[in-house]
């Protein structure tokens, strides 16, 4: 009895990360901007999208180990089998761009972070992107994964500081589960955003291609299911704590934030006037993680959409395609954020918006592919189960588009809903 | 000469110049060795859904247009063609993986090209090239100066994987691939999939392709496999072998792998793992012929024949006396050309020294005695000069080449 107990105790620590690891990068510098954005600009009126987003992190991260357990394939190589290389194209071109966005936003917070240091971006971002090319290119980023884990374990500081900051609790579960809504562009742009941060295109392919490259078992997937919702609600209640912070220390003084340095502030409660230097650290870390593990999910997608060789264990010679398309996306990425004349903590925030308008698209793309069950190799779920699956995609693809489309509307129109009912 | 994509969704006609609809997909026979014939065209019709036409009604397929030989009429369709012989390209290979056995990779169907071979179309090749992707996506013309060249890979040599991998048709390909070649395909395959090559092989090459496959891969599979199926696969291995994998494994999982070899393997098994993995007892393995020096060549040959089943490769016989004293090496060349009646102790190779190793000489000082010598193998010896095991040449080669 003790033995099969211990046994399984070394099964989940032993497959303990997929998910972790897609729930804490999640938590990136883009992340944790767009949080504390929402949290000093709306104040609570946020908080009921991170139930919302609880329940489909969870939900949709569950299936893509669900598919990556049972069919041992990556997503990208399942939607080009199932829809043909029409779709495969389209989808990854989605992804492309959404990806693309990212990175930009993580070269942008190893610069902004730098700026805190009195680093110019000219020098901090060409710096960072030969070295993350090189350990890219080397192979090594597995033995650093971990260090950065840790260090994104920092962020854990904001549960601590939303205690301190004596918030009305009460007032806290009411906005939780009580929607509130704005026809404001850029309440409806911050939602969009706050979406895209915590369930992204890229974390999607990530977690099913990590899955199937640890192997997990059919059988260890029901381990790995909790794992799942564990990370997912841990992801979204840092988000929370992010949001409480900066409603209570920001908000409440009528401070926006519109850049690191005011992020950093919320955290002087806590950190005193240290608060600058370790906040910046943390998102440094935070973004450097984020940048090495983008261009490298990127690329392993589309090649293994296109077939082309893949994977860190290949020489340049053996897969020119995979690291070449790494390169093109460190040197993009890291130009445009040298060149950019916009603020980039905008920038942050922008491409989490980016990511909420695409993401609709991958998830139709994952809906049906679960949905062609026994076709692929899924064993025969409950109906109960498809159903709820179903409903609760469908309903972000639903919710996603339509503030898209509203906000989109919205910014053109800026007199829209006035003529539509007044 | 052309290419599925461009068959498809191309208009299909009757004698009489009327369109009846849109080819969708071609349905071809496949036998082992053999260019596959087209059998059947499955067509959309105008409004009437899809049904089959079969090749014989056909007088052209081409890019721009198909045409029957007769007038259209419903009882020259079909509406199910069922078999296991028949493959739908369109549904069944293209966009999906497919083994290359020349190659020894996995690659992704790009497009498929068509020939015509005795009257007969028939898919010759697979193309995986960029510039079929292009023409998928309908961007060739993106391909303006003729740069991209189509690479193409016989149809004879590729096996498919979509609804399992066709275990017959397994054997005739892929069976006469080394294991090394076997494995990387195995490593580029999923892990499903590669698991199923590995059951479908009797499990003493099974064993041979489990040794070549990379490490971390080998874990995975494992678990895959299941303990019974493991095992069955892991004591056909050689020892040394045996040791490198439970190596990899946490102490608890590599315990419970040992209780269940069986019981001679699994304590040559606990010997090695005795040793530090980067010394001579950690390379070494306890899988080689050891002869008293009193015996007589026939007796060795005789030995030789009875034990070679169980051993992977033998080059030398190990002379070691009632104390396990190492003695010496004799060669099988020195075996076959001596008298039958001489003793072993007389044809044993003399020189001054013999190189030996020691068990705890590290994996720098083993490479330097073996090349410096140019020893195919070297016994190794503990301190009290008993032969406790021997190290071959291809134990030590992937040390002198990373990543092999």
């Amino acid at each position: 009895m003790l033995r099969k107990w211990y046994g399984k105790l070394i099964l989940v620590f032993g497959i303990m990360g997929p998910a972790i690891i897609a729930g804490t990068a999640n938590n990136d510098a883009g992340g944790i901007s767009t949080y504390s954005f929402a949290g000093s600009r709306f104040g609570y009126m946020m908080l009921w999208v991170l139930v919302f987003n609880f329940i489909t992190l969870a939900v949709t991260q569950e299936i893509g180990i669900r598919l990556g357990a049972h069919t041992g394939k990556g997503l990208s190589a399942l939607i080009r089998e199932q829809f043909g290389v029409r779709w495969a194209f389209f989808a990854i071109a989605a992804l492309y761009v959404a990806n693309l966005a990212v990175t930009v936003s993580e070269f942008a917070g190893i610069a902004v972070a730098m700026e805190i240091f009195h680093i110019p971006k000219l020098a901090s971002v060409p710096l960072f992107a030969v070295i993350i090319w090189l350990v890219l290119y080397k192979g090594s980023f597995k033995k650093v994964e971990r260090f950065f884990l840790m260090i994104s374990l920092f962020f854990l500081v904001y549960i601590v500081s939303a205690v301190m900051a004596g918030p009305n609790w009460g007032e806290v579960l009411s906005a939780s589960f009580t929607p509130s809504f704005s026809s404001e562009p850029l309440y409806l742009f911050t939602l969009l955003g706050l979406m895209g941060t915590t369930i992204t295109p890229w974390g999607q392919f990530f977690i099913q291609s990590y899955v199937v490259d640890k192997g997990v078992t059919p059988g260890q997937y029901k381990v790995e299911k909790w794992e799942v919702v564990f990370s997912a609600l841990f992801t979204c209640l840092i988000a929370a704590m992010i949001i409480i912070t900066t409603k209570q220390v920001l908000f409440d003084n009528g401070i926006v934030v519109d850049s690191a340095e005011k992020a950093a502030l919320s955290l002087q409660p806590v950190l005193g006037s240290l608060a600058k230097n370790i906040f910046g650290a943390g998102f440094f870390f935070a973004s450097l993680l984020g940048a090495f593990v983008l261009p490298l999910t990127t690329s392993y997608s589309i090649c293994e959409a296109l077939g082309f060789e893949h994977g860190v264990d290949r020489t340049w010679k053996e897969a020119p395609t995979f690291y070449g398309m790494m390169a093109f996306t460190i040197i993009l990425s890291a130009v445009f954020v040298m060149l950019s004349v916009f603020p980039l903590f905008h920038i942050m925030i922008f491409a989490q918006v980016v990511n909420g308008i695409l993401l609709p698209i991958i998830l139709i793309f994952l809906v049906i592919i679960l949905n062609r069950g026994q076709k692929i190799g899924l064993p025969k779920g409950s109906r109960i189960g498809r159903i709820f699956y179903n409903l609760i995609t469908w309903e972000a693809i639903i919710r996603l588009s339509l503030i898209s489309i509203l906000l989109v509307a919205l910014t053109l129109f800026p007199d829209l809903l006035s003529r539509l009912f007044g | 000469m052309s290419y599925l994509s461009q068959i498809v969704n191309s208009p299909v006609r009757d004698a009489a110049d009327r369109k009846i609809g849109k080819v969708k997909d071609l349905i071809v026979t496949t036998k082992p060795g053999q260019y596959a014939p087209v059998a059947y065209l499955l067509v959309k019709g105008k409004s009437k859904g899809r049904f089959f036409v079969s090749y014989d009604q056909v007088s052209v397929v081409g890019k721009k247009e198909t045409v029957l030989k007769k007038v259209f009429e419903k009882n020259l369709t079909t509406t199910v063609v069922v078999g296991d012989e028949y493959v739908n390209l369109v549904r069944d290979i293209l966009d999906q993986q497919i083994v290359d056995t020349e190659g020894a990779r996995v690659v992704r169907v790009n497009d498929l090209r068509l020939g015509i071979l005795n009257n007969q179309m028939v898919v010759v090749g697979i193309d995986v090239s960029f510039k079929g992707l292009l023409r998928r996506l309908g961007l060739a013309w993106l391909d303006v100066f003729d740069r991209l060249k189509v690479n193409l890979i016989d149809w004879r040599d590729t096996e498919r994987l979509k609804g399992g991998l066709k275990l017959e048709a397994l054997t005739q390909n892929l069976k006469k691939l080394h294991p090394a070649d076997l494995a990387d395909i195995i490593e580029d395959l999923s892990i499903k999939q590669g698991r199923d090559l590995v059951t479908s092989l009797e499990s003493e090459e099974a064993a041979k392709v489990f040794e070549e496959l990379d490490p971390h891969l080998q874990k995975v599979l494992v678990r895959y496999l299941g303990p019974k199926q493991a095992t069955n696969i892991i004591e056909k291995m050689s020892v040394d072998e045996i040791v490198d994998f439970l190596q990899t494994l946490s102490k608890y999982d590599a315990r419970q792998f040992l209780s269940r070899l069986q019981r001679a393997t699994s304590t040559k098994v606990k010997k090695l793992l005795a040793h530090r993995d980067d010394t001579a007892g950690g390379l070494m393995t306890t899988d080689y012929i050891t002869i008293s020096p009193e015996a007589t060549v026939a007796d060795a040959i005789e030995e030789v024949k009875r034990v070679s089943h169980s051993m992977r490769s033998i080059l030398y016989l190990y002379l070691i006396d009632h104390r396990d004293i190492f003695k010496g090496t004799v060669s099988l060349r020195r075996l076959l050309i001596a008298k039958s009646d001489q003793k072993l102790k007389d044809i044993v190779r003399r020189s001054k020294r013999i190189e030996t190793l020691r068990t705890n000489d590290d994996v720098e000082e083993v490479m330097d005695t073996m090349t410096r010598y140019n020893l195919y193998s070297a016994a190794v010896l503990d301190e009290k000069h008993r032969l406790v095991g021997v190290i071959t040449i291809d134990d030590v080669m992937r040390y002198m080449r990373p990543k092999a």
